[in-house]
């Protein structure tokens, strides 16, 4: 399998190198030439204090996502008036979290906070609906048979329904973590203080005309998201051992 | 729980905290402060450096959209900006904040928007740019003898209020002659800068030579026609007063004398504009000198200088 991947890359950046050779374009660098920067990119340090600075933005809107989101779902699933909220949640989630960068520029202002905010946004909803999910999909007879053995209802909810909802919030909690990957570049190219992060270095890169600066930021993005995404599947794998 | 609790609660301090503060009162103030410019490479980026170079400060410059500045300024996200004028006006009389140093004051008489023109829509449509060219003119002479007049047409553009305009209009200079010096000192930075490399100017006269054409803006001030009959895409900066004379020339119905019709394209700063340039989104444009040098250079986006559209008419101004 690995070997397999590995070939495919391999193909992706022969087909890239001579797609670039033949538009001989500034507009499309090819990989050797982005290769080179991102290599001078990452051995100035550079890189790693922009990824730095961009994984804490996403890592504290995520965080506060998950501290909202996953309450209110589990909540939401749990008692059935509480469902009615999700009025309000169907009208909020359609809006896209960008849609949300000139009132965070308001409120939060430039800085880190309107990030994590956007983060937040992006990553909150798909945390709260799987957890709602997994709540309520729990079977019943599971739930009765707890209550026939004469369990309390915080029983139930800890013993029973979580650990069978685990699969579900996990679920939402990787899609929650690309969302949030994604939200941050968007942010990020807002303007921001202090000037750094993956989507600050792409967008300078814009405006200085460097097609191969932008390429290799986002190889960046593309490589960290990739290696979250794997760390929470080899997360749910030990988690939810026992998941046939 | 406790653990992802408390993790949050300190990257949201450490967040917090990393916004500075502190009052400016005068240029060595700004040692260590955040500045905002409204992209890298633009006119007013390349200002500041050297403003603060040649003052020996070092100050942390960050990319704000113009349009977001004021309130960026008043939350505190930043200490000060400099910007095209109508924005360091407004900022000056609506927000009462402090003008610390205008764009004369760093560089008398530096260029700063020209008019461009895609180098390839030149060669099939010279009848075209001379239109646009002359009407262009003519428009700048309106302005220099009907000043009460041209900052009604600015109040129209931009949206703000007649105090802000006239107040803006003031600092900046009206031209139409492409400032072929001044040019050549701006891409001597660039290069200083290393914004751009030396490799690609090659000589700098024979790039220049190409880069700006000086000899249409004569030909277009003898040029007549009516019936045209054509469109003509063309890019400006929102609410850019430097580029009131595409606005006195639309109001003033100079293009429709030609039989041209003008389709506008807005952009925030002169990066995004030249974007548009290098997808042939547009035919010609009203941007800075700076951005267009670099990715003209960079990006080897093929564009020609047709004209200067003012000079100075940039500030910085801090809270």
């Amino acid at each position: 399998m690995r070997t397999h991947k590995v070939f495919i890359v391999f193909v992706f950046v022969v087909v890239w190198e001579v797609v670039a050779v033949l538009a001989n374009s500034r507009f499309l660098p090819s990989p050797l030439h982005v290769g080179t920067t991102f290599w001078n990119l990452l051995s100035s340090g550079a890189l790693f204090r922009h990824a730095a600075v961009s994984l804490a933005r996403v890592l504290a809107g995520f965080l506060l996502a998950l501290a909202v989101g996953l309450p209110l779902g589990v909540l939401m699933g749990w008692f059935p008036k509480m469902e009615n909220l999700s009025v309000i949640i169907e009208m909020l989630r359609p809006i896209p979290p960008l849609a949300w960068i000139p009132l965070a520029m308001l409120w939060f202002g430039i800085g880190f906070q309107s990030k994590a905010f956007i983060i937040f946004i992006g990553a909150f909803f798909p945390i709260l609906s799987n957890a709602l999910l997994g709540v309520r999909e729990t079977e019943p007879y599971l739930v009765e048979a707890g209550r026939v053995l004469g369990a309390s209802d915080s029983q139930i909810l800890r013993n029973i329904i979580l650990p069978n909802s685990f699969p579900s919030i996990l679920e939402g909690l990787r899609i929650g973590l690309g969302i949030a990957w994604m939200c941050l570049v968007a942010a990020e190219l807002t303007g921001l203080n202090p000037p750094l992060g993956l989507g600050y270095l792409i967008m300078e890169a814009r405006d200085l005309g460097r097609a191969d600066t932008v390429m290799a930021g986002m190889i960046a993005i593309g490589v960290i998201g990739y290696a979250m995404n794997i760390a929470l599947r080899q997360l749910e794998k030990r988690l939810v051992r026992w998941r046939p | 729980m406790k653990k992802i609790c408390s993790l949050l609660l300190v990257i949201l301090v450490v967040g917090c905290l990393s916004q500075q503060e502190g009052g400016i009162q005068s240029i060595d103030d700004l040692n260590g402060k955040t500045i905002a410019i409204p992209g890298k490479a633009t006119v007013q980026d390349f200002l500041l450096q050297r403003f603060l170079r040649d003052n020996n400060i070092t100050a942390t410059t960050i990319i704000v959209g113009p349009p977001e500045m004021i309130q960026t300024l008043e939350s505190g996200g930043i200490d000060g900006f400099i910007a095209w004028e109508p924005y360091p006006a407004r900022a000056v009389v609506e927000g009462e904040h402090m003008l610390l140093v205008t764009s004369r004051e760093i560089w008398p008489h530096h260029p700063c928007c020209v008019l461009a023109v895609q180098k390839e829509y030149l060669a099939e449509n010279k009848d075209v740019v001379l239109a646009v060219l002359a009407s262009h003119m003519r428009a700048t002479a309106f302005i220099l003898e009907n000043p009460q007049e041209a900052i009604r047409i600015g109040v129209d553009f931009t949206g703000m209020s007649e105090e802000v305009v006239s107040q803006a209009v003031q600092t900046i200079e009206y031209v139409y002659e492409p400032n072929y010096a001044g040019i050549k000192d701006y891409l001597e930075q660039l290069l200083e800068m290393e914004y751009v490399s030396s490799d690609d100017v090659g000589d700098m006269d024979t790039f220049l030579g190409e880069f700006v054409n000086s000899q249409l803006i004569e030909e277009a001030a003898a040029y007549s026609c009516s019936n045209l009959d054509r469109i003509v895409r063309m890019g400006y900066l929102r609410a850019d007063l430097h580029q009131l004379a595409l606005f006195v020339a639309l109001d003033q119905g100079y293009f429709e004398e030609f039989g041209l019709t003008v389709e506008l394209y807005v952009f925030s700063a002169g990066p995004q504009e030249m974007d548009a340039f290098g997808s042939q989104d547009i035919d010609m444009g009203y941007l800075g000198i700076a951005p267009a040098t670099t990715k003209r250079l960079n990006l080897g986006i093929p564009i020609v200088i047709l004209a200067g559209a003012n000079n100075e008419g940039s500030a910085l101004v801090v809270s």
